[in-house]
């Protein structure tokens, strides 16, 4: 039964990057304003952006490869900025791993997948059998127990290494998972399977999952609750049948009636939708002022209005 | 109505150590004019292969072993050097998934133009000027970034230039491989009717590439599936959406993450 104290919350997050060419001026880039999200323990939240979102940098952050300009990121409720003891630092990295997108680059061409995760259940089970522990993380990512531990990585397909990269994050014991793009590398025909594998992971080793995606028809097969960015901001937020199902963001609206349906016939004729999006990114493009609540949890930005000069 | 390209048994391996790998078995289709054809399938089927055979842009170790490629009735595979170069592009050019590799990242966009429309004909400075010009605003791309590096553009403007570059001559065919895999929804729609409205003013055909066969039922007229170097099922966009008869197809409709429900009247009520 999920409780309701956040695994993991951001609160009020914000990231600049300085940007200093070989030649030219530096610019300052902020890549996330003011960002506030919960994730709750045992459930799935996804961030939909576009690229340059801001998107993946919240990814980052959460696992310290960044570190915030200003804001907190809470793990069960503690500051992990105030996390300074070796003990406390490797308490939290154990609990949190993170997915990559390239499934080809994250594994190491030079090692079987048995050392890949032996290694990981040496550290962090030394208590069980490896041999059994492996296997039973190996089906518990549906790869077969008996001939993969033998195999490197490149007898593997795309999808069969994001799972065995699923089982990395099992073999530590992670609590929250953060997958940036976990299928987008991989062919239309397998992301579902990876979905799937997710969401099952979700609901029988009660794990968390911070699922970061370009593509919000992926978003209702996995995620309880959804959060959309736009330039650095969180535009709308709210369980998922909401967001997803009946937007109330124009920029929301945007990305899912962009979203390929084959019913609809596309023409030479865009009906303006060229013309809106233009209007609508600029829009939602200007700092937020409010999130105002316009349903159970389900909040939409509002924004400066743009003033035309 | 003769096709405006055919394609009859075409068979390409790709010469390995061992054994050749056949990644073409024996293709037939065409191509009519004004027509839009998709071509589906997952990575390795052969899809990538088949576009670049058709401009001749395969390389060694990939092999024609069979077949012919005959647009407008020529045999392009027995294309002298000479005639191949002036083919290319000016009747068949081609549109690649990645921009930033297509264009060159130390050239300025008015020079990509120049150097193409130089190697087509005599053109004065000037008049590239003026033809880039009226090419970059017929995609929609201000025309003061004539003078930009590829770097400085975004994907998708960058994706139009490609475009761009692709009509400028005004080719009676495009080959579209994968254009827009790597830009956002937003963006690919826009490009996507961009690419359809400038079918309908100046007329040419596509065989459009991509994994994404809910993308290609929205803007191809037909669309053949591909499953290991053979086509396993082509028709008209309605029938391999509404009645897939092949197993495969079905399947890769089923394995789509599509939205669950659509409200009604969300086409273009943005």
């Amino acid at each position: 039964m999920p409780s309701d104290t956040p695994i993991l919350s951001l609160d009020n997050l914000s990231k600049t990057f300085t940007v200093r060419p070989a030649f030219g001026r530096a610019s300052v880039v902020d890549a996330l304003r003011n960002v506030s999200l919960d994730l709750l323990p045992g459930r799935a939240l996804v961030l939909v952006g576009e690229s340059g979102s801001g998107k993946s940098t919240v990814g980052k952050m959460i696992v310290g490869i960044h570190a915030p300009t200003s804001g907190r990121i809470l793990f069960d409720g503690q500051d992990i900025a105030s996390m300074t003891s070796k003990a406390e630092q490797l308490r939290y990295r154990q609990a949190v791993q993170m997915v990559f997108q390239d499934p080809f680059s994250a594994l190491n061409p030079a090692h079987t997948i048995r050392h890949h995760l032996l290694r990981a259940l040496a550290l962090h089970q030394p208590e069980a059998d490896p041999e059994t522990a492996l296997r039973s993380i190996l089906e518990d990512v549906e790869l077969d127990p008996i001939s993969t531990p033998n195999k490197f990585p490149h007898e593997l397909s795309g999808g069969q290494r994001q799972r065995v990269n699923f089982a990395r994050a099992l073999a530590v014991k992670a609590r929250l998972i953060v997958a940036d793009e976990p299928t987008s590398m991989l062919d239309v025909s397998i992301r579902k399977s990876i979905l799937g594998l997710m969401q099952r992971l979700k609901s029988e080793h009660s794990l968390s999952i911070l699922y970061i995606t370009h593509d919000i028809a992926t978003a209702e097969y996995l995620a309880e609750d959804t959060a959309v960015m736009f330039r650095g901001q969180v535009v709308e937020t709210g369980p998922t049948e909401q967001v997803v199902g009946n937007p109330q963001h124009g920029y929301t609206k945007l990305l899912r009636t962009a979203v390929p349906d084959p019913k609809l016939r596309l023409t030479g004729s865009d009906a303006g939708f060229a013309a809106k999006a233009k209007l609508v990114r600029e829009a939602s493009a200007q700092p937020v002022s409010t999130l105002r609540e316009i349903g159970l949890g389900h909040f939409i930005a509002e924004h400066i209005e743009l003033v035309h000069a | 109505m003769s096709a405006l390209l055919s394609v009859k048994d075409l068979r390409i391996d790709y010469l390995t150590a061992r054994e050749p790998f056949t990644a073409v078995r024996d293709i037939s289709f065409e191509i009519q004019p004004n027509e839009i054809l998709g071509l589906a399938g997952e990575s390795g089927c052969g899809k990538s292969t088949v576009a670049y055979a058709l401009m001749r842009l395969h390389k060694p170790p990939a092999l024609v072993r069979n077949g012919h490629i005959l647009f407008e009735g020529h045999d392009v595979l027995s294309f002298a050097d000479k005639e191949l170069r002036a083919w290319r592009w000016s009747e068949v050019s081609m549109v690649f998934q990645s921009a930033m590799n297509s264009l060159s990242a130390v050239m300025t966009i008015f020079r990509q133009f120049y150097d193409m429309l130089r190697a087509h004909g005599t053109v004065t400075k000037a008049q590239a000027q003026e033809r880039t010009a009226e090419m970059l605003e017929m995609v929609g791309i201000p025309v003061d970034r004539i003078h930009a590096h590829p770097h400085q553009l975004s994907g998708g403007m960058r994706q139009r230039v490609a475009l761009a570059l692709a009509l400028t001559l005004k080719p009676k065919l495009i080959i579209m491989d994968e254009p827009t895999t790597a830009l956002d929804v937003v963006v690919q729609r826009e490009i996507l009717q961009e690419v359809l409205r400038l079918k309908d003013e100046l007329g040419f055909s596509v065989l459009f590439i991509t994994h994404d066969i809910a993308l290609m039922a929205q803007i191809s007229d037909r669309i053949g599936i591909m499953r290991e170097g053979k086509i396993v099922e082509i028709g008209t966009a309605s029938q391999i959406v509404t009645s897939p008869e092949h197993d495969y197809t079905r399947s890769l409709w089923d394995a789509m993450p599509l939205l669950a429900q659509r409200p009604e009247g969300m086409a273009h009520a943005v």
